[in-house]
């Protein structure tokens, strides 16, 4: 879950590994292991994401990965475009923004499930969402 | 069919979340099923590095299993909690216990032995006590030896670290105390004393 998780959102598999890993190891200091299902699973993509968030702002511009997302995924043609354009602006955008569009968009989640993982309000995500859709159109 | 659940939704399903909405779109959705069948209820797959450990007083030197430090894929077994903890009337204190033997964490179901190398890691539920203490008994002194001091806020607390079982024959003996202030292993408010048998195979 983790892995794949970080795959979708990075997509080269040995970065997206070092992420899982990371993750992984602050997940078993976390305190959170053996939490219901909705309180691991939100702290896992609260944590990965923020991992691959600093991944994607350190990389440089020219690196764009178009690895497909691993295994068969809904929405896989999708997942390549949305990374492509997050890669493309990802150094001039800010990480709360870059966090709410990793979840939306390769996650799938809607504002409401973004604020839990993230534990910020909907009016929050939603006008960090309304920013970066902005900002990517802005870049086009 | 409506839209696709999000990822969290079919992992929280995967980890055995009632989701009506989402497992009815799942069953009916290739993709999604796909995607579920990949990560199969209650394996999740990730990478495993060492997390910090430290091995119980009584230990002999033995050939401890190495740890991954590189990253290589493992299977983390992470099953949905109890409906009771395994050592608690309703209302009380309760400890649970996780156990890594390799690179597989599950929830020690209070019988099934351990091996050497197994890793433990302790969570309490103080219910109201403040302060906790965990002991290990060592059999040649016979004397209880302090593992963990620390406080215990909230509802629940992972302990911090791990310990590693090693080969010697018998069964570990743990013991876990809580108090509403520094704890006393000779008179805690509450005490609960584990057990862990062991088996004599390695841990893979």
């Amino acid at each position: 879950m983790i892995r794949a998780k970080c795959v979708r959102m990075l997509a080269d598999r040995e970065e997206a590994q070092d992420v899982a890993q990371e993750t992984f190891v602050r997940l078993w200091r976390s305190g959170v292991v053996g939490q219901e299902p909705a309180v691991l699973t939100a702290w896992i993509y609260r944590t990965s994401t923020r991992l691959a968030v600093d991944r994607l702002r350190q990389r440089r511009r020219n690196v764009i990965v178009a690895e497909p997302p691993e295994g068969s995924t809904p929405g896989a043609a999708d997942l390549v475009e949305a990374r492509h354009e997050l890669e493309r602006i990802a150094r001039g955008v800010p990480a709360a923004e870059l966090r709410a569009a990793i979840l939306h968009r390769f996650d799938r989640m809607g504002q409401q499930e973004i604020a839990e993982v993230l534990g910020s309000s909907e009016r929050t995500v939603r006008r960090l969402l309304e920013r970066f859709d902005r900002r990517l159109a802005g870049e086009r | 069919m409506g839209a696709h659940p999000s990822f969290r939704e079919l992992d929280r399903i995967a980890l055995g979340d009632d989701l009506p909405l989402a497992h009815r779109h799942a069953s009916a959705c290739d993709a999604c099923a796909a995607y579920l069948g990949s990560h199969p209820a209650p394996h999740m797959t990730a990478p495993l590095a060492a997390p910090r450990r430290r091995r119980l007083p009584r230990l002999a030197l033995i050939g401890a299993p190495a740890l991954a430090a590189a990253a290589v894929a493992v299977a983390l077994l992470l099953p949905s909690p109890p409906k009771e903890p395994w050592v608690a009337t309703k209302g009380a204190p309760s400890v649970s216990l996780f156990v890594m033997r390799g690179a597989t964490l599950s929830r020690w179901d209070g019988s099934a032995p351990f091996q050497p190398g197994d890793r433990i890691r302790l969570r309490v539920a103080p219910q109201g006590f403040t302060h906790v203490a965990v002991a290990a008994f060592d059999p040649l002194t016979k004397t209880w030896v302090p593992l963990f001091e620390g406080e215990v806020a909230g509802d629940e607390k992972l302990l911090p670290g791990s310990w590693e079982l090693d080969a010697a024959p018998g069964s570990e003996r743990i013991l876990v105390a809580l108090d509403t202030g520094p704890v006393r292993l000779d008179g805690a408010a509450w005490s609960r004393e584990l057990v862990l048998p062991k088996s004599e195979s390695p841990a893979p």
